[in-house]
């Protein structure tokens, strides 16, 4: 059964997701806690020059006095290569530096911070005031503005660091997300192995040490196991039996009407022969009927092996002589070519070969040969059975089998064709040009 | 011959016997297996062939089979079996078996299979006659090269006996023809020729050839292409 | 008339062209041409089809005119009034260099430094006699003027009429506690300030004072062999140097030129076409003297360009340099 989805490729995307979530999370935090950090640093630069300037505030007679202390705003020219300004105002009156520096204050507070786009670019001012005369509430604002590209660059700077470092932490947790789904399905995938290796017949219960996750899922299959090798068990038996039972009778029958026969007087014997031929039918027709049955359950048990094609080959022609020579007919072995061993059911083989054979020795005329000719052709090894009988009304297998009125030449053609296709090969029949029938089985070379 | 037939079933067992005994063998029945045992132990010596069944109520077949292949005595041995459980063929002759047959069973495949069975376990006799490498016992009707058999067909061996007896001089085809089928019997035109050509490639090796002499029949001669 | 398109209100003390190239950059700047002239030439020459313009103005009238609004035709600004400078480029009016240039002496790399004057006091050994060589440091400088009874006359920049004289004292003042002791002394004396380089030079060569007190030295060099007995003093407290620098203000029609002319100045071959005495390396110069304090390239500059700075100066710079007037 193929899928199209894993347990791993779901667990793996979730985590990425997750993890992608995650990182864009704490990109986006990181940088903005860095860009809140670096702001409180300009603060802090800013902030001592303007309450140095406002505690220089002193009365006069003109007014107010005060001092733009050089060396406080040269520390601050050296905190960043930024331009700075100015503005110190009494009142509405503006006492000192550009006169269009926002100074707006709103509310209480005695210092201010703000950011403005000033003369186009982003600066950060801070405001700083008292009130300067006992009997009035004229205050004195000083405000202070530094620029903040510098600044800027620098969050941008370390939130692409972040970045690298998010990004790097990001990979390291795909690949260990990667290897420890990879271990956690460990298990799962060691039973799909051992599941795929073990031969169809083998249903012995799963051993290895499973997860609580699926230790049901192995328990339920080791329960189907066991059931399923009660079942194949138990028909096997009944295969066995049911020969026994059905064969036995149909002999005694067959035995006794050809004795019979040979015992009648001879305007009786006609019948008894009938009565052979029809035992011999009916022992023949079970005979394959359960030897159907025998050839499913050892494909369902996979009963494939390594065999020597041409020493299964000398064995069945030795076996079969007996029924070729009770006809005059001769059987003969050919090979074109040395065979390679052949990766098949050694039985399921041989009772097609014997099938085809049986059927070309019954249907050639005495006197004839019946040939059996191994051959490769194109990478499939060829067993052809050729006779001299009177060949098959047509081409077409199926027909064949239909058309088949006796029956068990069609159940036996359907046998082989069978075995040939649980082999991935096929059966092919035709008549020779010469006379005669050829059936060929053509069996992939594995 | 004397036979040994063990088989359960009472039925078949009876036509077997029945069928055996009309062909001129002796025939010992036994139903089971114990008894078949018993047979065996005391009568050992007289059987030619043994017919076995492998299922019988008490016990396989294949352990009487084992206990004959342990004895001194040399004999043949036909297993049957009802089984379609087919690996049991494989598993028979591994286990030292000449021959089987699954049941049920045309009576004249039956026939040529004791025969064959009984001529495999019998030894060379000293009383042969030499034709080229070969040698034939016309007592036992078998053909021998040094200590082993030559496994030849009954209508083979009909031909080579024919010849034999022409011993060296020409058969006819009519002769031949006869010698095979019979006089009532009426066999096919071409059924000397056949045989003939298939004889010929049996007998080769053993330095022996047939010759054909148009219009006047055939000749057994040696030759000395032999291997 | 061709100057009044440059920028409004402008009066140029000069206009001048090198070389005949097609490809004209446009320089607006301060001091005399005829310094400036061999890097120019060497620029127009390395080049093909180059000419330079240079339009000649003082500081002040470059920075109002820079604020006014210049005439895209203005490529560089070049100017000896390096706080001046900055705080134009503190206003905006300046834009970014190549990173080539930044890799000299700049601020926000838009104004680069590209020569340095430094500031020596000249005197005249003739009127001061032997004791010209105790002079070794500013304090020594204030304890012999307490002590010498013949009246000697001294000047210096008037900081009210020169942007020079005003940013050298402002310097002296953040460098030197004991300036205000110096105007005291000199003061005490008689201190005849000037407005320009040339005069002050011309009162010490001629003997009329005895002494001047921060002048550019790269003004007196040419001077020391027709007048023998005019010396520079070197202290050895401290030594100011005026930065010269140039930028490209916003707006200039021909940056890229003016990114080469600016490169080729400060280049070790633009540099070598300048006097020696003004040549950035100055810096490095192991002859006698303080270590060099060049006016760093500051926006706190601007702190002493605003009214409230240089009212707060004048009140104290009144009071001590009084006693003469």
């Amino acid at each position: 059964m193929q899928s199209d989805w894993s347990i791993r490729g779901r667990l793996f995307g979730l985590w990425l997701l997750m993890l992608l979530l995650v990182s864009v999370a704490v990109y986006l935090t990181t940088s903005a806690v860095v860009e809140r950090s670096l702001q409180t640093g300009q603060d802090r630069n800013l902030k001592p020059v303007a309450l140095i300037i406002l505690d220089s505030v002193v009365n006069s007679d003109q007014g107010i006095d005060f001092d733009l202390p050089y060396q406080a705003f040269e520390v601050l020219a050296y905190s960043a290569p930024e331009r700075i300004f100015y503005r110190v105002t009494l009142g509405e009156r503006n006492l000192a530096g550009y006169d269009d520096v926002p100074a707006d204050l709103q509310g209480s507070e005695p210092i201010v911070f703000q950011t403005h786009s000033y003369r186009g670019e982003s600066t950060r001012f801070v405001t700083a005031r008292k009130r300067v005369f006992s009997d009035s509430d004229l205050e004195v604002t000083v405000t202070v503005g530094q620029t903040r590209a510098s600044y800027l660059t620098q969050a941008q700077q370390i939130a692409n660091w972040i970045a690298l470092a998010v990004l790097i932490a990001f990979a390291c947790l795909a690949v260990w997300a990667e290897a420890s789904l990879r271990h956690a399905l460990k298990p799962v995938v060691g039973i799909a192995a051992d599941l795929e290796v073990r031969k169809a017949d083998d249903f012995s219960p799963i051993q290895a040490r499973v997860p609580m996750e699926i230790s049901r899922l192995v328990e339920t299959l080791n329960r189907v196991f066991d059931q399923h090798r009660g079942l194949l068990a138990e028909n096997r038996a009944f295969i066995a039996e049911a020969t026994h039972q059905i064969k036995t009778p149909i002999a005694a029958i067959m035995t006794r009407s050809e004795l019979l026969e040979r015992e009648l007087p001879e305007t009786h014997r006609a019948e008894a022969h009938d009565l052979t031929v029809r035992a011999r039918y009916a022992s023949k027709l079970v005979t394959q009927l359960l030897l159907r049955a025998s050839l499913t359950y050892r494909e369902l048990v996979g009963a494939k092996e390594w065999i020597d094609l041409m020493a299964l080959l000398q064995g069945i022609v030795r076996a079969m002589d007996p029924t070729a020579e009770a006809k005059e007919v001769a059987i003969h072995l050919h090979a074109s070519e040395s065979v390679p061993s052949l990766y098949a059911d050694r039985v399921a083989i041989r009772e097609a070969v014997i099938c085809l054979l049986d059927n070309a020795i019954r249907h050639t005329p005495a006197l004839t040969d019946v040939d059996v000719e191994v051959s490769i052709v194109s990478g499939k090894i060829c067993i052809a059975i050729l006779d001299r009988g009177p060949g098959f009304p047509s081409d077409d297998l199926d027909a064949v089998k239909l058309a088949s009125e006796d029956g068990h030449v069609g159940l036996g053609l359907e046998i082989v064709n069978r075995v040939a296709r649980s082999h991935n090969g096929e059966l092919t029949i035709s008549d020779r040009p010469d006379g005669g029938a050829k059936c060929v089985i053509s069996l992939p070379v594995s | 011959m004397r036979i040994l037939l063990v088989e359960d079933t009472e039925d078949l067992a009876g036509a077997l016997q029945k069928h055996l005994r009309t062909t001129g063998h002796t025939v010992d029945w036994a139903q089971t297996l114990r008894a078949a045992r018993q047979f065996w132990v005391v009568e050992q010596a007289a059987y030619d062939v043994v017919v076995l069944d492998i299922e019988l109520p008490d016990g396989s077949g294949l352990t009487l089979l084992h206990q004959i292949r342990q004895s001194e005595r040399s004999v043949g041995v036909l297993m049957l079996t009802a089984r379609a459980d087919i690996e049991d063929k494989v598993q028979v002759l591994d286990s030292g078996a000449d021959d089987y047959l699954t049941k049920p069973c045309a009576l004249e495949e039956l026939d040529a299979r004791i025969r064959s069975v009984a001529r495999r376990h019998l030894t060379r006799p000293q009383n042969v006659r030499l034709v080229g490498r070969l040698a034939y016992d016309p007592t036992n009707r078998t053909v021998w090269a040094d200590e082993h058999q030559v496994q030849l067909r009954t209508q083979e061996l009909k031909l080579f006996e024919a010849l034999i007896e022409s011993s060296g001089w020409t058969a006819s085809k009519e002769q031949l023809q006869s010698h095979l089928y019979g006089l009532d019997q009426e066999g096919s035109n071409n059924a000397v020729e056949v045989h003939v050509s298939r004889l010929r490639p049996k007998l080769k090796r053993y330095g022996l050839a047939i010759q054909t002499l148009r219009g006047l029949g055939y000749r057994l001669i040696e030759t000395d292409d032999a291997e | 008339m061709f100057t009044a398109t440059l920028a409004h209100g402008l009066t140029p003390e000069g206009n001048f062209v090198v070389g005949q190239g097609n490809q004209q950059v446009t320089v607006l700047g301060t001091g005399d041409f005829a310094r400036i002239q061999p890097v120019l030439a060497g620029f127009v020459q390395n080049g093909s089809d180059r000419s330079v313009r240079y339009i000649q103005a003082s500081s002040r009238e470059i920075d109002q005119a820079v604020r006014a609004g210049l005439s895209e035709e203005i490529d560089l600004v070049m100017s000896s009034a390096v706080d001046l400078q900055v705080r134009l480029i503190n206003d905006g009016f300046g834009q970014s260099l190549s990173d080539e240039l930044t890799s000299s002496t700049n601020w926000r790399g838009e104004l680069v430094q590209w020569a340095l004057e430094p500031i020596v006091t000249l005197v005249n050994r003739r009127l001061i006699g032997e004791d010209v060589d105790q002079l070794r440091s500013r304090a020594a400088l204030i304890q012999w003027l307490k002590h010498q009874n013949k009246a000697l006359t001294a000047t210096l920049y008037d900081p009210r009429e020169s942007g020079v004289g005003y940013l050298l004292s402002q310097q002296d003042l953040l460098q030197d506690t004991q300036f205000w002791d110096l105007i005291d002394q000199l003061g005490r004396h008689q201190l005849r300030p000037n407005c320009c380089s040339g005069e002050m030079i011309d009162q010490v060569v001629s003997g009329e004072s005895a002494l001047a007190y921060n002048v550019i030295e790269s003004y007196v060099t040419p001077l020391l062999e027709v007048a023998p007995d005019v010396q520079i003093l070197r202290f050895n407290d401290y030594q100011l140097a005026i930065p010269r620098t140039g930028f490209i203000p916003r707006g200039a029609d021909d940056r890229d030129l003016a990114l080469e002319l600016l490169s080729y100045v400060v280049s070790d071959e633009g540099q070598s076409r300048l006097s020696p005495t003004v040549r950035l390396a100055v810096l490095n110069r192991s002859n006698a003297g303080g270590p060099m304090k060049p006016i760093r390239l500051s926006p706190a500059l601007i702190v002493h360009l605003d009214p409230v700075a240089r009212d707060a100066f004048f009140k104290v710079w009144d009071q001590r340099s009084q006693r003469t007037r």
